[in-house]
Parts: structure tokens; C-alpha cells; sequence
């Protein structure tokens, strides 16, 4: 074995990666779990493809097309879901073993480190795009694909997956903790891939000045590539998206010299990010441990009370933390009152951050839109809060129990008399709190969005009553949420550290709000031929749907009876959030490790 | 390429300083380490041991004063630094997922030694450190006394001059640890400088050479070892041990000539005796304290302890 | 009556058999010092008096209360120190012990009084207020000393409470431990760090593999072994067959001319160590320096164990 894994290469660094990677169990759970996403994915989109209209099997020919669109699609969602998580633990693990100092004194240089370290992780990436070529083969002999096609297909997920990767690895040097790089990730991706759109159509409805930009790119770049770069006016805001700029020449042939132009934006980002990521390594190689978010709030905090300190409310405090003895739950008392992210004070603050806008949001899109219908701005906000709200109840959630025991703090409380039932219930007192802070901005765009439905347009073109919408939506809110975090709680108490915690329960949720979907229908396709109802009922199994299906359309025109549709769903999904409450309460003591009476 | 001589010393820390935004880690922090002695490195947790050393193997960069290593200067010649030295940090640093072989292997190609050299260096350093019957191992696998073991491998990987250990005794049962001294000392009988920090003493005062004591950022002392423990030779203190509390003797030895000093210690039964010169002997003075009929159990020359220097070199300051 | 009763423990993770039929027992008011090489059992026995082990095969009893069924009783006779012990950085040391204290059920009053004693006894006052991220690492070791002795309890579990501290700190760590034996306190120490326990302890127990390989005081592990004395003697003078006449005297086993120096091996149950410095003066040496070496912890420790887990 031993002469077979050793390093052959003249990168170190590199081979090391790859070593490791082989080592740990995680890399094939992770690689048979896309796998299958992939797969099922892929059967659903060829029944739907096949299904309609199939009256001969030489029908099906030239309709290759289609479904290696959809797997294109379906490359692309596997890339933006997984490679942030294959990729952000790459500079943290070295951090957190404490091994990037003894990396520095090698010969490798800090370019070496950044450079071979990418690699090892898109190296992963492309094993994983790997698994698709049985469906692409399969796609390409239904016809209607060429071999151009296929390689421009293979150039976007290319790069994708470099940009992707080198994003991560930005935050991965970025960040003193995995789990840190982690959310940092996707949340700072979030920004980078959508905020330019959102902001623009949020100020500047008009397009005028897109149109400048991209006339004024064409009119420099024509002559050079001969053809237009930007062929549509969105593109300017999407420029850096791969996938944006080179799907359409997935179908339509064009000459490489375009698709390199349309590609430039996309290496152009790369490169700066690779710059931006030697940066980091080096100067944030051994940042003292340090909560991040609370020392920003630290910052905010001064602010606020400079903010505070002028003539109308002369410096008064409104809700202060005294600093008192704990009365009789020490465990609430230090979650609610010492812990940063329980006290009411940097609540508010939270509070505050995630409600201006939402409100700022609100009151614009009342006074611009009005009679207009719902806007998509709202909407697109509603769903960001939502990620937004799951993401901080997941970390919060998750971390409860295992970061005391990564504290080692946890033996010493277990010792205690307290009862176990007592210890996990004190221990959520801080996050209910939490709960409640994220559920308002939430329940303000939810509101707003009720008043412009029911008042001002009435069953709007499309869309559910307002009725409809507010007892599915407020049920969401208040049955999700909690579930999210009894959830969080109960992989936080089964796993050993703090960041797989966090990393099991998102792929726990991720995996349940996609696996219905990906699994079910394909089987209900197949197996059945009942009315597009019954589909529909199945799409509700998972948690992700009913909350789009509410935004988007009206329940009223997919489902019948759609009020029964909306009960049976929340009616399901309380019954697991009990299910799931007292599989932790009645299992607290064993996952915790400790003796109770025999 | 051998720039030091052997009036140069291997280690040249110079008035010292720094800090950790408000707090200040070294204050003028100054000590020499000569080739081819086992340097001690001693301060109570918190001195900046670890800080110090960072310092002199490149990690972190003097703010104020000036660090030489092989009269390279660390800010000024990096590479030149690395290249001669292997850092060993107080946590092991291991990637748990490799064999032992796979992780030394490794860290010779990051100092980018070729396939054969590679083949040379790793076998000469496990059978250096008596591994080799654990290469195949994961690293998980092993205990902690023999991860220790793997992480001084790594550190001679590159075959350095000079060794820097942070805490390298610190979590290890007896067993491990004399096994680590000896290895210790076949290195430093190799000729390489060993820079050892430690907070259990015992262990040091045997094995090194030369000691630096610092507490709170400061040196409080650097220099020869049996300097520091026998420093005041011109008054010989004894140590005396009785079967039983004799209050008399005290008082008479007290009034005796010649003596300066009688104290008891903790144990009743124990006197410590300072004389006034040399002129007193020790044959003398056991005579003297037979004559009072006493049961002796031991006698002798009070040598100062290392953790006795320490205590008192650290005094000096209330902890905070 | 033992205070604690350890019988025939097993404890298992998995395919590791941690503890192997470990039995010893620990009378009131001792101080059992339990040592042995790393990853020799000695946590997990500990951990599973602590009521931290949920599956175990034996009897383990406090004070005639058997751990496996009572452990909720158990946890308010025990002070249970772990052996990396984190500490709530967003806490001053006296919100920690109060948070402590309030989760045993302290009462209001009390546990002002209490805090304060504890505090007091573990010289920690004057840093009630001091965020505890703050203190040194030996202040750390006293506040977690303190925050052990809060309930009052009648046994102490403390794992490895001197590893890592300078020897000041486990000075002021040793002179505490002595301060709760003379209240009372049954103490069970382990230690991988040996002379410093042996000064403390008023017995031991020595562990390597999951088995006790030896249990008793100082002295009788040292008779166990049959440990023969070493005893260094410095001669003024000729000694003019001096060597063969001490090496006459019953007792001593051997003896090595060194440089400026006799080491004598001395068993000692024939020859007491007072009594061969008499002999010897009685034979006219001429003593400048006579030393028994301390009673050799580490000599022990290695004969005992035969290093396998190392």
C-alpha cells in the first residue's frame, strides 16, 4: 500500500491533498451522495422529458437537447451547492490543526500553498462532474446534441467550478474557523453573484445605463473578437456568472474567439480572487481567536451610542443588561444575559440590521408599486430572509451543546445536579429569543405582502388569495423555524465538534427540502398515472415547496382543495417538530454521555 | 555556508520587544545560545516562551530589537533562517490522517528534497527517533508519548542545525519522557543546538547546559547551569536531616563560630546551616553536630535547585 | 468505611477495553493518588465515578451509594475536576462560581456566602471581577479547585490537576489539595507526574493497560517491590579498608567507588539508613556528606510498568 501512496509528483502540497482526502470516509459519503442527487435529478428530468408525447420510440429522437440542458442545470446547482463546502475547510483545517505555521518554514511558498491547494480542491470538483458522463452519453445518443455543445458545456461547468472554488478558497484563508469560512461563504457568495442585480433593479428600474455600459464594452471589445460580448442588456450585471454569459451558446454554435470573450469577466474574477487569497493566507495566517461578529457588533455598538448621545434622547438606555447574580436557571441566565449573542442588547442591534432594510424594502416597493401586483424585489427579499433565518438558527442551534463541548465545558456542567431535561431547556432559552428576532422582519414582509394582495389587488393575477397566503406563510414561520433548530439541536448534541454539527444539520435540511423531490416524484411518475393533484400533494412532502408555492402561484388553481393541501402539510411537519423535541429531550442523557438511574 | 563561528553564538536575541495590540508580551528581552549546547528555556506559563520562539524561527516579527540566527538576522534573511532550523510548536501539529512515513515523506518534499534523498532522510529519521516499527501507522493510532515522537521526526526532516522544542515534555508520562531525553541528547551529541522551553524543571536541570529564566517578558536570568545553581559558593550551605526535632542544636549551633545561619525548613527535622566562609568544613561541622548526640540521617552540601533558582528569580512580581 | 468502592470495573468503547477488572478502595479522609502512563485507564475510571459513563460492568459505590443506580445522588457527594477543563469566557470569576453554585441548588444566601468562602480559601478574591478568560493559567487550575469544593461535597475527582502549570502553580495547587484533606475531604488525584504526588498522598495506585498493577501506601508498594536504598557517602581521608568493613555490615548490598564518592545499596529492613551512619562512624569514617536518595517514585513507576501503551 505504502509504495503505491506515496509522492510521486513534484507538488507536495498537492499530493498531500489528495492523500488525505483518499483517508477520510467524508470524501466518499460525499461523492455517492452527489451521486445519487445526480442520478435521481437526471431520471426525474428524463420521464418529464419522455412523458410528454411519446407515441413511438423515434420521437424520442432529437430530444437530447432537453434533457442535456437539464443536466447542465443540474451540474450547475451541484457546483454552487457543493464545492463551497468541499472547498472553505481547505486553509481553516490547516488553521485549526495549528499546521499553516510549519507549512511557512518549508520551502513552499505562500503562492505554492494557495496554488496547489485550489487545485487538490477543483481536482475533487471535477471527479464529482465526472459521474455525469453516463447521462450525458446517454443524452447525446437521444441526438440533438453536437460536440460543440458538449464542449462549451464542459468550459462553463470549468469554470464555474474555478470561480466557485476560488471564492471559497478566498474565505477559507479569509477566516479563522471552518465553521466561519463556511457561512462566509455562501453568505459573502450571496452578495457576489446577486447583490449588483438586486441593488440595481432595486434603485434604477431603468436600463438605460446598463445599455451604456454594455454598448460602450461592445463598441471596445467588437473589433477584437468580432461579435458583440454582451448579446443582452442583463448580461452587464451577470458578466462575472458563467453560466449567465456562455448558456446560450450551449445551443447556438459560436466561435471560440467569443466564448473566450464572454469568459474574460469570469477569468478576470478568478485571477483576482487567487491574488486576493495569497493576500489573506499571510496576513491572516494566525488571527488570535476572536468572535467576528462580535467584535463588528462591538464596532455597531459604539456607533450606537455615539448615535444615542445627542439632544432628543441624551444617552438614555432603554434596555440594559444589568449585570445580576444568576437567580435559580444559571444555564438560561448565562444564555440570555453573558452569552454576546443572547443579551437583549446586541439582539436589538441584530434586530435592528435585519429589519431596516426589510422595512426600508417594504415602504419602497408600497409607494413605487402600487396596483402593480407583488413585486419580485419583495419576494427575492422575502427568500433571502428566509435563508438568512434558518442559517443564523441553524449556527446558533447547532452550537448550543456542542460548542460546550468543544469548550470542554460540558462534563464539568453535567456533573451537576441538574437534570438533563433541565440543562437542554435552559440552554434554548437564549435561542428562542433569537427565533423571535429573526421571525419578525420575516413576518413584516409577510404582512406587507397580505396588504397588497388582499387591499390593494385582489387574487392578483396568478397568485394565492391573501388569505391563503397568510395562515400558509405565518405557519411556515412558525413551524420551520423551530424545526430548523430542534433539528440543529439534535445533531449539535450527536455530533463531536462545533463545525460538523453545523455541517450535518445544513446538509440535513438541505438533503430534506431536495430529497423528496428528487426522489418521490420520479417514482410517482413511474409508477402511477393519477391527476397532476396528487403531484402536487407529493411536491408539498418537502418543506422547501409550500414556501414558493405560496410566493409564486396561486395554490388555488395547482391543488384542490388547497386549504386541505396547506393543513395536511403543517399538520405533518408539527408532528415533527414534537417527534423530533422529544427524541431529544428522552435521548439528551445518552447523546450527552451521561448515567441515569438504572 | 557555515557562516557561525564558534565565538558566535547560534541564537542572538537582543533587546526584545513585543506586544499583542495593548499587551505586551517581551520587554527587552536579550539571551545568547552557543553552538552545540542544549539551551534551556524556562518561565511560568504565560512568560512568553512560546512568543519568543515564534520570534526566532520567522512566524512572527520583532517589533523593537534584533533576532540573529546563525548571524542571519530573521527579518532581514528569512529564507536563510528557515532553511537551518526545525520548529517543533507545544501542540504536535500532525495530519491525523496520514501513516507516519506519508507525513515525514511529506514534509521532505515541502523542503523539496528529491524521491531518493527523501527515501535516505525519512529512514535516517525514524530509526533516529526508533520508529521504525511504526511507519505504516496512522498517525491517529499512536499514542501520545509516540506522536511526540513523529513530530520530532518531522523536525529533523531537514536536517537542521538547530532545534527549537516548545513545551516538547509537557502531557508526557515518565516513560516517554526519559525516552525523549535520550533522543535528545544523541542529537545534541551530533552537534546540533537545542533550544528546549519547558515549565517542568526537574527534567532540565540534568539534561542542559545553559538555562535562560524569564517571567513577564523579561530575562531574569541567562547562562551557564551550574552557575546558576551554585552561586553563592563562598558561603557553603549545608543541608542536614535528623532522625528527630532537636531544638537545642539549633540554638547551640546558632551561638557556634563560624556559623552565619541555622533555619529550619518545612519538615522540623530539616536544618538548613550557611556558613560564614570556607574556613568551616564540612567534616568540622558534622562533628560538631554529632557531639550533641543527635541521629543523623543526611548531610550534606545544599545545592540550590533549579526550581528553588527559579522560584526565586520569578519572585520578584505579585502574579496577575 | 471506604468512602469509595471501586469493584471489578470494566469499561469498554468499542473494541477497546479501557479498564480491565480495576478494584481499589479509598477509606475516608485519604488522598489516593492514581497514577500511570498516558491512555492507562485512569479517566475512565474516574469519569465513570463522575456518573460521565453511562455503560460500565462492576460495582462503583460512594459512600455505600451504588453509582450505576443513584447517579443523581452521586452528583451532589462529588466534585469532579476534569482534566482539560474549559472555562465560560464570557464570565468574572465570581459569576462563575455563582453560576455553579446556583446550579447546585444553592440558596440565594448561601451561595453569597459561599462564593466569598471559596474565593477566600482559594486566594482568588482580590479577581472576583476579573473576566475569567483573563486569569493566568494556574488561576484558572484554583478557580476550578474552588468551583469543586461549592457544594461541599465529601469527594474529589481530580484529573490531572497539576498537568501544565509552572511550579509555582503547583505549589499553590499542592498547599490547596493539603488545605482539603485537613477539612476532611476524601480526595482521588491521577496524575501522570509523579514527585508530585508522592509527597501528597496517603496512597496509590498504579495503573498501566486498564489493571492495577500495584496498590497500597508509599511503603508498602516500596516493600512490594523490594526497592533496595541508594545511599551516597563522601569520605574524608584514606579509608584504609574502610569499603570492606561498611560492606561488612548487614544490609548493605553492594557498594560503587564513584570519583569522590561510595553509593551504598541499602536494603533497608535490616539496616535502617540512621543506623549505617552510626556503623559507619562507629568504624571511624570520617563523613562529609551522607544522602539517601529520596524514595525514588520514578524507579517504581518504571518498574511497574513495562511501557506498553507508550
Amino acid at each position: 500500500m505504502n509504495s503505491s501512496r506515496r509522492l510521486r509528483l513534484g507538488l507536495p502540497l498537492l499530493t498531500k491533498e489528495l492523500l488525505e482526502q483518499s483517508a477520510r470516509k467524508r470524501t466518499y459519503v460525499l461523492r455517492t451522495v452527489y451521486a445519487f442527487l445526480l442520478f435521481a435529478g437526471g431520471l426525474m428530468m428524463f420521464y418529464s422529458v419522455i412523458r410528454e408525447g411519446v407515441t413511438n420510440p423515434l420521437s424520442v429522437l432529437g430530444r437530447g437537447r432537453e434533457v442535456f440542458e437539464m443536466l447542465v442545470g443540474l451540474q450547475l446547482a451541484g457546483i454552487y451547492l457543493f464545492m463551497p463546502a468541499i472547498t472553505c475547510t481547505v486553509i481553516t483545517s490547516e488553521k485549526e490543526r495549528k499546521t499553516l505555521g510549519l507549512l511557512f518554514l518549508t520551502k513552499l511558498g505562500p503562492w505554492t500553498i494557495v496554488l496547489e491547494k485550489y487545485i487538490g480542491r477543483c481536482f475533487t470538483m471535477l471527479t464529482f462532474l465526472m459521474l455525469s458522463l453516463p447521462l450525458l452519453a446517454f443524452a447525446y445518443s437521444m441526438g440533438g446534441v453536437n460536440a460543440e455543445n458538449i464542449i462549451v458545456m464542459s468550459w462553463a461547468l470549468l469554470l464555474t467550478t474555478l470561480q466557485v472554488g476560488a471564492f471559497a478558497l478566498m474565505c477559507s484563508c479569509l477566516f479563522r474557523s471552518t465553521t466561519g469560512a463556511f457561512v462566509g461563504t455562501y453568505l459573502l457568495g450571496f452578495l457576489f453573484y446577486f447583490g449588483p442585480i438586486y441593488l440595481w433593479s432595486l434603485f434604477d428600474a431603468r436600463e438605460s445605463g446598463l445599455q451604456a455600459i454594455q454598448e460602450m464594452w461592445n463598441f471596445v471589445f467588437e473589433p477584437v473578437f468580432g461579435s458583440p460580448v454582451f448579446a443582452r442588456r442583463e448580461q452587464v450585471l451577470l458578466a462575472w456568472v458563467p453560466p449567465a454569459m456562455l448558456f446560450e451558446n450551449l445551443i447556438v454554435t459560436t466561435t471560440p474567439t467569443l466564448i473566450f470573450a464572454r469568459s474574460l469577466p469570469s477569468i478576470l474574477t478568478v485571477v483576482i480572487l487567487l491574488i486576493l487569497s495569497r493576500v489573506f493566507l499571510v496576513r491572516r495566517a494566525f488571527v488570535p481567536p476572536g468572535n467576528a461578529v462580535l467584535s463588528w457588533f462591538r464596532k455597531l455598538d459604539g456607533l450606537f451610542v455615539r448615535l444615542n448621545e445627542n439632544r432628543l434622547t441624551k444617552g438614555r438606555v432603554v434596555f440594559s443588561d444589568a449585570t445580576t447574580l444568576p437567580e435559580s436557571e444559571p444555564i438560561a441566565w448565562r444564555e440570555t444575559r453573558k452569552k454576546s449573542l443572547g443579551t437583549v442588547r446586541y439582539l436589538i442591534r441584530v434586530f435592528l440590521v435585519l429589519e431596516a432594510p426589510v422595512l426600508a424594502v417594504c415602504l419602497l416597493m408600497v409607494i413605487l408599486e402600487v396596483g402593480h401586483g407583488i413585486p419580485d424585489e419583495l419576494s427575492l427579499m422575502f427568500f433571502l430572509m428566509w435563508m438568512l433565518a434558518v442559517l443564523l438558527v441553524v449556527v446558533k442551534a447547532s452550537s448550543l451543546i456542542s460548542g460546550e463541548r468543544t469548550h470542554e465545558t460540558l462534563d464539568v456542567l453535567l456533573t451537576t445536579p441538574l437534570s438533563t431535561e433541565e440543562i437542554v431547556s435552559q440552554k434554548l432559552r437564549g435561542l428562542w429569543r433569537l427565533l423571535f428576532v429573526v421571525a419578525v422582519p420575516l413576518l413584516t414582509i409577510i404582512l406587507f405582502e397580505t396588504w397588497l394582495r388582499g387591499i390593494i389587488t385582489p387574487r392578483w393575477g396568478g397568485r394565492s388569495s391573501s388569505g391563503l397566503y397568510l395562515v400558509s406563510s405565518l405557519l411556515a414561520v412558525f413551524i420551520y423555524l423551530p424545526l430548523a433548530a430542534w433539528l440543529s439541536l439534535y445533531f449539535g448534541m450527536r455530533m463531536k465538534t462545533q463545525s460538523r454539527a453545523l455541517f450535518g444539520s445544513l446538509a440535513a435540511i438541505v438533503g430534506w427540502c431536495l430529497g423528496p423531490l428528487l426522489l418521490l416524484i420520479p417514482i410517482f411518475v413511474m409508477f402511477t398515472t393519477g391527476p397532476e393533484d396528487s403531484l402536487m400533494f407529493l411536491m408539498l412532502a418537502s418543506p422547501a415547496t409550500i414556501i414558493p408555492f405560496t410566493e409564486f402561484t396561486d395554490l388555488h388553481q395547482i391543488i384542490r382543495p388547497p386549504w386541505l393541501a396547506v393543513v395536511l402539510n403543517f399538520l405533518f411537519y408539527g408532528m415533527m417538530v414534537l417527534l423530533i423535541r422529544g427524541k431529544c429531550l428522552r435521548d439528551a442523557s445518552r447523546h450527552l454521555g451521561r448515567a441515569e438511574p438504572r | 555556508m557555515n557562516t557561525s563561528t564558534p565565538d558566535q553564538p547560534v541564537i542572538d536575541v537582543e533587546k526584545v520587544t513585543f506586544s499583542f495590540k495593548e499587551h505586551r508580551a517581551l520587554e527587552r528581552v536579550t539571551f545568547q545560545v552557543w553552538p552545540g549546547t542544549l539551551h534551556g528555556f524556562v518561565g511560568p506559563n504565560g512568560a512568553g516562551k512560546t512568543t519568543t520562539l515564534k520570534l526566532i524561527c520567522t512566524l512572527l516579527r520583532p517589533q523593537l530589537g534584533r533576532v540573529t540566527v546563525f548571524g542571519h538576522d530573521v527579518r532581514e534573511d528569512m529564507p536563510a533562517v528557515r532553511r537551518r532550523l526545525g520548529f517543533m510548536p507545544d501542540h504536535f501539529s500532525l495530519y491525523r490522517q496520514m501513516s507516519v512515513f506519508e507525513y515525514l515523506d511529506f514534509f521532505g518534499a515541502a523542503y523539496g528534497f528529491s524521491q531518493q534523498e527523501r527515501d535516505r532522510i525519512v529512514g535516517d529519521v525514524l530509526s533516529l527517533t526508533d520508529m521504525e516499527g511504526r511507519r505504516d501507522d496512522l498517525i491517529q493510532g499512536l499514542s501520545r508519548g509516540l506522536q511526540q515522537r513523529v513530530s520530532l521526526a518531522r523536525v529533523l526532516v531537514n536536517d537542521p542545525d538547530l532545534l527549537l522544542l516548545d513545551e516538547p515534555a509537557s502531557g508526557l508520562d515518565p516513560r516517554a519522557r526519559i525516552e525523549l531525553m535520550e533522543i535528545l541528547r544523541a542529537l545534541q551529541q551530533m552537534g546540533k543546538t537545542i533550544f528546549i522551553s519547558s515549565h517542568i524543571l526537574t527534567e532540565l536541570a540534568e539534561l542542559c547546559d545553559s538555562v535562560t529564566i524569564i517571567d513577564r517578558g523579561s530575562t531574569r536570568y541567562s547562562g551557564p547551569m551550574n552557575e546558576l545553581l551554585q552561586r553563592n559558593a563562598e558561603q557553603p550551605t549545608y543541608k542536614l536531616k535528623l532522625e528527630s526535632p532537636a531544638n537545642g542544636l539549633v540554638d547551640s549551633l546558632k551561638a557556634s563560630e563560624g556559623i552565619r545561619e541555622v533555619t529550619s525548613l518545612d519538615d522540623p527535622r530539616e536544618l538548613r546551616i550557611v556558613c560564614e566562609s570556607r574556613a568551616l568544613d564540612a567534616n568540622t561541622l558534622l562533628r560538631r553536630i554529632l557531639e550533641h548526640n543527635v541521629q543523623v540521617v543526611s548531610f550534606g552540601q545544599d545545592q540550590r535547585h533549579l526550581n528553588e533558582a527559579f522560584m526565586h528569580l520569578t519572585q520578584e512580581g505579585v502574579r496577575s | 468505611m471506604s468512602m469509595v468502592t471501586v469493584e471489578k470495573l470494566h469499561v469498554r468503547y468499542g473494541d477497546v477495553h479501557a479498564v480491565r477488572g480495576v478494584s481499589f478502595e479509598i477509606p475516608k479522609g485519604e488522598v489516593f493518588g492514581f497514577i500511570g502512563p498516558n491512555g492507562a485507564g485512569k479517566s475512565s475510571t474516574i469519569r465513570v465515578l463522575a456518573t460521565l459513563q453511562r455503560e460500565f460492568a462492576g460495582t462503583v459505590s460512594v459512600n455505600g451509594i451504588d453509582v450505576a443506580r443513584h447517579p443523581d445522588v452521586i452528583r451532589e457527594k462529588i466534585g469532579y475536576m476534569p482534566d482539560f477543563f474549559g472555562v465560560y469566557e464570557d464570565l468574572t470569576a465570581a459569576e462563575y462560581l455563582h453560576f455553579f453554585a446556583a446550579a447546585y441548588r444553592l440558596s440565594r444566601d448561601e451561595r453569597l456566602r459561599t462564593v466569598g468562602d471559596v474565593l477566600e480559601l482559594t486566594d482568588l478574591t482580590h479577581k472576583a471581577d476579573a473576566p475569567v478568560d483573563s486569569l493566568s493559567r494556574g488561576m484558572k487550575q484554583r478557580l476550578a479547585l474552588a468551583r469543586v469544593l461549592l457544594h461541599d461535597p465529601d469527594v474529589l475527582l481530580l484529573d490531572e490537576p497539576a498537568s501544565g502549570l509552572d511550579p509555582r502553580a503547583r505549589i499553590e495547587v499542592r498547599e490547596l489539595l493539603k488545605a482539603m484533606q485537613e477539612m476532611g475531604k476524601t480526595i482521588l488525584i491521577s496524575s501522570h507526574i509523579l514527585h508530585e504526588l508522592a509527597q501528597l498522598c496517603t496512597r496509590i495506585g498504579i495503573i498501566e493497560q486498564g489493571e492495577l498493577v500495584a496498590e497500597g501506601s508509599l511503603d508498602d508498594i516500596f516493600q512490594q517491590l523490594s526497592l533496595k536504598r541508594t545511599v551516597h557517602v563522601q569520605l574524608s581521608g584514606p579509608l584504609n579498608g574502610l569499603v570492606e568493613q561498611i560492606e561488612s555490615i548487614p544490609g548493605v548490598e553492594s557498594i560503587d567507588q564513584q570519583a569522590d564518592r561510595l553509593a551504598i545499596r541499602l536494603s533497608e529492613h535490616e539496616t535502617a539508613v540512621e543506623d549505617l551512619h552510626a556503623e559507619i562512624v562507629r568504624l571511624g569514617g570520617r563523613i562529609r556528606m551522607f544522602q539517601p536518595e529520596a524514595m525514588d517514585m520514578e524507579t517504581a513507576f518504571m518498574k511497574l510498568t513495562e511501557g506498553k501503551t507508550s
